[in-house]
C-alpha cells in the first residue's frame, strides 16, 4: 500500500515512523521523504498482511500524523499519443491495445501500475503515471 | 511487365486539369488495394486518376536549415545552441543546420533536435546561444537572444532519408532487455518491433519510381514540400528505397512534426510524409494495388551486437502478419508492436486526398529519376586494427592435466602471464595466469584443472581492438586467447600489446 505521510510542527522530532514499525511489524520502504524544521513529508509503500497495514495507518494517525493512501495509474495523454504502438507489445497485462481505426487505447481495468514498462518507451511521454487517491 | 501496362492512359496535365475543374477522383492506397483486388487493375485504372499514401514515423536523418539574419555588430557562427541543442555550424557566417537526433547539452536525450525542430514549427520561443570566430569583418564572439521561427529569414526542412519503403522488423534473442532503435525488445523473443506504413507506404506503390523523384511534389510536416532526389542508403534493388525531401518548416502542423525520444538510444523526429501517385498507366493502378499481405520484410535479432545486415534474420514476415498482433517465432505466439503510426499515415493520406480533391495541391512529374541500381554498402575500416594485425600467433597453451610446475616453468622461460589450456583438438577449454600460479603455490595445489579459469573471456580475428580493450577494461583482464568459429586457439591478444600498439601510434 503507498500512503503519503505528512508530519507537522511538534510532531516531526517524534519517532512516529520507528514506533509504528515496532509495534505492527510492518516494513516501511521509504520511496521519497522530504524534512523541513517543522513539515515532514514522507512517500511509503508500507508492505505486510492486510492487518498489519491497516494497523500501521491508524497507528501513525493516533500519533498525529496524516495519510493519505492512493495509487498509480497509468493514462493516455491523447494530446500527446501519436498512436505509434510503441508500448503494446511491452505490457505484461494486456492493458494496452490497437483497436481496428489503428487508435492506441490503454484499458485501465487490466492496468496493473507498477512496471511502467509503456511510460519509459513511449517516444512522445504522452504515457503518464497519475496517482489517484483511494 | 508488358508494354500494354506502361501504356500511357493519362497524363499529369489531364490530372491536374480535372483537379482544377474539381472532378478528379483520389483513393488512398489502402483504399486502391480493395479496390483492384474487387475490380481489377484495369477498370481501377480507367477509374482513378491518383491514389495518395501516407507514412508517419521516428525519421532520424532529418533536420532543418536555418538562416538567423545579420546581428549588429555580425557574428560568424562557430558553434550555436537552440534551447541547448547544438546545431551544425560549419556553413555561412548564420546559417546553420539543427539535426533531429543531435541531444540537448544540458537534458540529454529528452530534448533532442526533433524537439527544437517541433517547438519551432509551435512558434515557441527558442533560446539561441551563438560562440562566434571573431574576424575582423564579423567581430562577435558571444551572443544570447531569443527568436522564434518567424525571426528566422529561412526554416527549410532539408531530410537526407525519410520515407523508407519498408522496414526490418525486430526482436531479441538474448536473455535481458534491450533498448533500440526499434523501441524496447524484451528477452528471449518477448516481443517484435516493426515500423512503416506497408501498403499506405509511398515508395511500396511506386517501387519502379515511375513517377515518384526528383521535383514531385508530396505532403511534408502538413505542407507542400518535395522530393529532392534518392535519400541516403537508398537501396531499391532490396526495395529498402529511401527519398530525400524538402519543405518549408515555417508552413508546416505541428500535429505531423513531433519530437520524440527513444529510451536509451536518443532523440529523433516522427515526421508525416504523403505521396501521390498518378495513374498514368494500368501498371500503377495494379502496383498501388498491393497489399500488406504482399509485402515482407525480415526479423532480424537486435540481440545479437552485430551491424544490421549480420545480425541473424529469425524469418521472413508480412506486415499483414506484423499488424495482426501476434507473429509465431520457433512456434511461439509473440505479440508485436509496431513503433510508427498508421492512424497517422493514414490520417495523411486522406488530407492530401482532400487537398488534392478540393484543388490545392496539384501533381508535378520528376524533372529527374531516382537511381534504380544503388546499393548499400558498408563502411570500410581501412584505419581501424583488428585483433589479427595485432595478436601473437604462436600461441603457447598448456593442458588441463599439465603440472603447476612446469607450467611456472614455461611462464617464467617464455616471459608470458596467460596461458589458454586447450583440449587434444586445441579447442579452448581454460586460461591459466601467472597469478593463478602463484595462487595454487599459495594454497598447495599441483595440477591446472584445480585452478585454471573455464569461463573464458575471447576475442575473434576480426574483432576491433577497441572491443578488446572495452572486453578487458569490462572484465578487468589483461590478456584474451583468440579463437575460431569452432573454438580453436589461433593467437593471443593482451593489454601490453594494446599498449605497444596506440603507444607507438599516438
Amino acid at each position: 500500500m503507498k500512503v503519503r505521510i505528512l508530519v507537522e510542527k511538534d510532531k516531526v522530532s517524534e519517532p512516529i515512523i520507528s514506533k509504528t514499525i515496532y509495534k505492527t511489524g510492518a516494513q516501511f520502504y521509504i520511496i521519497e521523504a522530504k524534512v523541513e524544521k517543522d513539515k515532514k513529508e514522507l512517500t511509503v509503500e508500507i508492505i505486510g498482511d492486510k492487518e498489519q497495514v491497516d494497523e500501521a495507518i491508524e497507528n501513525l494517525e493516533k500519533s498525529g500524523a496524516k495519510v493519505k493512501k492512493f495509487i498509480e495509474r497509468v493514462t493516455i495523454d491523447r494530446d500527446l499519443c501519436v498512436d505509434c504502438g510503441a508500448c503494446v507489445s511491452l505490457c505484461p497485462w494486456y492493458a494496452i491495445e490497437i483497436k481496428d481505426n489503428w487508435e492506441v487505447v490503454h484499458l485501465p481495468e487490466k492496468c496493473i501500475p507498477g512496471c511502467e514498462l509503456c511510460v519509459t518507451a513511449c517516444p512522445v511521454k504522452a504515457l503518464v503515471k497519475r496517482e489517484f487517491e483511494v | 511487365m508488358s508494354n500494354d501496362k506502361k501504356k500511357p492512359i493519362r497524363t499529369i496535365e489531364e490530372i491536374n486539369e480535372k483537379i482544377k475543374k474539381g472532378d478528379v477522383v483520389v483513393v488512398t492506397a489502402d483504399e486502391m488495394t480493395k479496390i483492384v483486388k474487387e475490380e481489377g487493375a484495369e477498370k481501377a485504372a480507367k477509374e482513378i486518376d491518383v491514389v495518395t499514401t501516407g507514412t508517419f514515423g521516428m525519421m532520424c536523418s532529418s533536420g532543418a536549415f536555418l538562416n538567423f539574419g545579420h546581428s549588429d555588430p555580425p557574428v560568424k557562427i562557430k558553434r550555436v545552441w537552440l534551447n541547448d541543442v547544438e546545431a551544425t555550424a560549419g556553413l555561412a557566417a548564420v546559417d546553420a543546420y539543427i539535426g533531429a537526433t543531435r541531444p540537448s547539452r544540458t537534458l540529454g536525450i529528452e530534448y533532442g533536435g526533433g524537439h527544437v525542430i517541433e517547438d519551432l514549427v509551435k512558434g515557441k520561443e527558442i533560446e539561441v546561444e551563438i560562440e562566434g570566430y571573431g574576424t575582423d569583418c564579423y567581430p562577435v564572439k558571444k551572443l544570447e537572444t531569443i527568436i522564434t521561427i518567424h525571426d528566422l529569414n529561412q526554416a527549410i526542412m532539408v531530410n537526407p532519408r525519410n520515407a523508407y519503403q519498408k522496414y526490418a522488423a525486430a526482436t531479441n534473442s538474448s536473455d535481458r532487455t534491450i533498448y533500440t532503435y526499434m523501441g524496447t525488445l524484451l528477452p528471449n523473443y518477448g516481443n517484435v518491433t516493426f515500423s512503416g506504413a506497408g501498403e499506405l507506404s509511398p515508395l511500396m506503390n511506386d517501387p519502379d519510381y515511375e513517377t515518384i523523384g526528383l521535383g514531385t511534389r508530396i505532403f511534408l510536416g502538413g505542407a507542400q514540400g518535395y522530393v529532392i532526389g534518392e535519400g541516403t542508403q537508398h537501396n531499391p534493388k532490396t526495395q529498402f528505397g529511401t527519398l530525400m525531401v524538402k519543405g518549408n518548416l515555417k508552413e508546416m502542423d505541428p500535429r505531423y512534426v513531433r519530437g520524440a525520444t527513444v529510451y536509451r538510444y536518443g532523440s529523433s523526429l516522427f515526421i508525416g510524409v504523403g505521396i501521390p501517385i498518378p495513374i498514368l498507366n494500368v501498371g500503377l493502378a495494379e502496383k498501388t494495388g498491393i497489399s500488406d499481405e504482399e509485402i515482407f520484410v525480415p526479423i532480424v535479432d537486435y540481440g545479437v551486437p552485430r551491424r544490421a545486415d549480420l545480425r541473424p534474420v529469425v524469418r521472413k514476415v508480412s506486415y499483414a502478419e506484423l499488424k495482426s498482433g501476434k507473429v509465431e517465432i520457433n512456434g511461439m505466439s509473440v505479440r508485436t508492436s509496431p513503433v510508427s503510426s498508421f492512424k497517422m499515415a493514414k490520417e495523411i493520406a486522406e488530407t492530401l486526398k482532400k487537398w488534392i480533391e478540393q484543388g490545392e495541391f496539384f501533381l508535378t512529374l520528376p524533372v529527374e529519376r531516382v537511381p534504380l541500381d544503388r546499393e548499400f554498402r558498408p563502411m570500410p575500416l581501412r584505419k581501424t586494427l583488428r585483433v589479427k594485425d595485432v595478436m601473437v600467433r604462436d600461441v603457447i597453451t598448456a593442458k588441463e592435466s599439465d603440472s603447476i610446475e612446469n607450467v611456472a616453468k614455461i611462464m617464467i622461460e617464455k616471459e608470458i602471464n596467460h596461458l589458454p589450456v586447450v583440449d587434444e583438438n586445441n579447442k579452448l577449454v581454460g586460461i591459466v595466469t601467472s597469478w593463478d600460479i602463484s595462487k595454487a603455490v599459495a594454497q598447495g595445489l599441483d595440477t591446472l584443472d584445480k585452478i585454471m579459469t573455464r569461463e573464458v573471456i575471447t576475442a575473434t580475428e576480426d574483432e576491433p581492438l577497441e572491443e578488446v580493450a572495452k572486453k578487458l577494461s569490462k572484465f578487468n583482464i589483461s590478456g584474451l586467447p583468440v579463437v575460431d568459429k569452432e573454438k580453436k586457439v589461433i593467437g593471443i591478444i593482451t593489454s601490453s600489446d594494446l599498449s605497444r600498439v596506440w603507444g607507438s601510434k599516438k
